[in-house]
C-alpha cells in the first residue's frame, strides 16, 4: 500500500540520490582538503547534502548538479570559517611571498608522519597550505577533474579567475614542493615522484 | 613579457585542455623549439598526475558512507512527515470552501448519485470496500440519506456527474480536464468523478499495481465500471453505468 503524495516524494528521493548523493565520494575528499579533519570533512558533506536536499524541489531544469552541490558544501564552509574568524585563510594571497615557505615546510615536515607512505603526505600537506580559494581551484581541477567552466561556477567567479588561481597554485606547490625535495636530497620534485 | 614568460603563464591552461585551439597550436609550437619550456611543461604535467594521486589517496571509509547515507534517510522520512503534517489540514479547507460552494449553488432536487462529500481527517484507503461504497453513492445511496451521512468520511474533494462521453468510446484512460458539476444525462447511463487529493488517498495493492503497470485500474462493480488513474496531485475515480443491452461498448 502506497501513499499517492508518498510516491511524489519517493520520486524526488530517487532523483536526489541519483543526480547529488552519488558525488558523496567527490564531496568528501573535497572537503576534506577544505577542513583537513575527517570528522570535520564527514559532518560538512553532511551538511551540504542536507542543504541540497531541502533546496532539490526548487532546482531549475538542466542544472549541473555536481557542480550546485560543491557550491553548496563550499559555501556551508566559508560561512563556518567566516563564523570562526578565519577569513584570511580563505583569499588569494596578492603576492606570493617567500616568508610563507616555511609554514608551508613546516607542515611538510610533519607530513610522513601519518599512515600513508610514498609522497602523497607531502603534497596534501602542501595543498593545505594554500588558500582556500587556491585550494579549491587546483582540487577541483586535478583531483574532480572539473573543467574550467564548473570550477567557475562553484566558485562564482570568471573562468579566466579559476585560470589563474589554477596556474598560481600550482607554482607555489612545486615551490614548496622543490623546496621540500631539495632538503631530502632529491635535486627537485620531478625526481622524488 | 618575455614569450616564454607568456607561454608558462599558459602551460597550466594547456595541461588542462582549456586552451582556445589556436593559442594551443602557437603554445605548442613554442614547446617544441624551447627546451626550459618543454621541462615547464613536463613538470606541470608530473604535478597534476602527483596531486591527482594524493587527492584520491583517501577513499571515502564505508563506514563514513553508511552514516551519510543513514542520515539522508533520516532527513528523508523527516521531510516526508512534514509534507504530511503540512497537507493534512489544506484539503479539508479546500472541501470546506469547495463543499460550501457546491451546496449553495445546488438547484433543489439531487440528481441520483450527486451528493458532494465532505473529507474526514483519516485519509481514505482506496481499497474494494470504499470503491464498492463509491459506486453505491453513484447509484443513489448517499442521496437518500442526505449529505449529512456522506460527509461523515469520504476524503472526497468533489464528487460529480458527468455526462457518459466523458468517456473515450476505446476506453482510455480518462482525461480530466475540469471538475464540474453537469446533470446526470438520464438513469442508467450517468458517470460519476470523485476528485481525490492525492495525499489525503491511500491505494490498495491492487490499485497501486494497476497504476503502475497500466496508469489505469479499472474494475467492474455491481454493473458500473470503476476508473482509478493518477494524474499530478490527483487522484481520479471515474464510474460509469455500463449499458446493460451492450457489454462490449466497454
Amino acid at each position: 500500500m502506497v501513499w499517492s503524495g508518498a510516491r511524489k516524494r519517493a520520486q524526488i528521493e530517487r532523483e536526489f540520490m541519483a543526480h547529488v548523493f552519488v558525488h558523496a565520494e567527490g564531496l568528501y575528499r573535497y572537503a576534506l582538503r577544505l577542513t583537513g579533519q575527517p570528522q570535520s570533512a564527514e559532518d560538512l558533506v553532511q551538511d551540504a547534502l542536507a542543504r541540497a536536499f531541502d533546496a532539490f524541489e526548487r532546482l531549475r531544469p538542466n542544472t549541473n548538479h555536481r557542480a550546485w552541490v560543491f557550491t553548496i558544501l563550499r559555501n556551508a564552509f566559508i560561512s563556518t570559517q567566516r563564523r570562526l574568524g578565519r577569513e584570511q585563510e580563505l583569499e588569494d594571497p596578492t603576492i606570493l611571498p617567500d616568508d610563507d615557505a616555511p609554514t608551508a615546510l613546516d607542515r611538510l615536515a610533519h607530513a610522513g608522519d601519518g599512515y600513508r607512505h610514498g609522497f602523497e603526505d607531502e603534497v596534501l600537506a602542501a595543498l593545505q597550505a594554500l588558500s582556500e580559494q587556491q585550494r579549491t581551484a587546483v582540487v577541483l581541477c586535478d583531483v574532480e577533474g572539473m573543467s574550467y567552466e564548473d570550477i567557475a561556477a562553484v566558485m562564482a567567479c570568471p573562468v579566466g579567475t579559476v585560470r589563474s588561481r589554477i596556474h598560481h597554485a600550482r607554482r607555489r606547490l612545486r615551490e614548496v614542493l622543490d623546496a621540500y625535495a631539495r632538503g631530502k636530497g632529491y635535486g627537485r620534485l620531478d625526481e622524488a615522484v | 613579457m618575455k614569450p616564454c614568460d607568456t607561454v608558462r603563464s599558459l602551460l597550466s591552461a594547456l595541461v588542462d585542455g582549456e586552451l582556445a585551439p589556436l593559442e594551443s597550436i602557437a603554445i605548442r609550437r613554442h614547446l617544441s623549439q624551447c627546451e626550459a619550456c618543454h621541462a615547464e611543461l613536463r613538470a606541470t604535467e608530473r604535478l597534476k598526475v602527483a596531486l591527482h594521486v594524493a587527492g584520491t589517496s583517501e577513499p571515502l571509509p564505508d563506514e563514513t558512507a553508511g552514516r551519510l547515507e543513514a542520515a539522508m534517510q533520516a532527513r528523508f522520512a523527516a521531510a516526508r512527515a512534514e509534507a504530511r503534517a503540512s497537507r493534512r489540514w489544506l484539503p479539508l479547507a479546500a472541501a470546506a470552501v469547495l463543499t460550501a460552494g457546491v451546496w449553495a449553488a445546488w438547484p433543489g432536487e439531487h440528481a441520483r448519485g450527486s451528493a458532494p462529500l465532505a473529507i474526514a481527517p483519516a485519509p481514505l484507503t482506496l481499497d474494494d470496500a470504499v470503491l464498492a461504497r463509491l459506486v453505491a453513492v453513484h447509484q443513489g445511496g448517499p442521496s437518500k440519506a442526505g449529505p449529512a451521512r456522506a460527509a461523515l468520511r469520504d476524503a472526497l474533494v468533489a464528487f460529480e456527474r458527468l455526462p457518459g462521453s466523458f468517456i473515450t468510446p476505446e476506453g482510455e484512460r480518462p482525461r480530466v480536464v475540469q471538475v464540474s458539476y453537469a446533470d446526470c444525462d438520464g438513469p442508467g447511463n450517468g458517470s460519476s468523478l470523485a476528485v481525490f487529493s492525492a495525499d489525503r488517498v491511500r491505494l490498495s495493492s491492487s490499485v497501486d499495481a494497476a497504476l503502475d503497470t497500466k496508469g489505469v485500474f479499472l474494475e467492474v462493480v455491481d454493473g458500473v465500471e470503476v476508473r482509478v488513474s493518477l494524474s499530478g496531485d490527483k487522484v481520479f475515480v471515474l464510474l460509469s453505468d455500463i449499458d446493460p443491452i451492450d457489454p462490449s461498448s466497454i
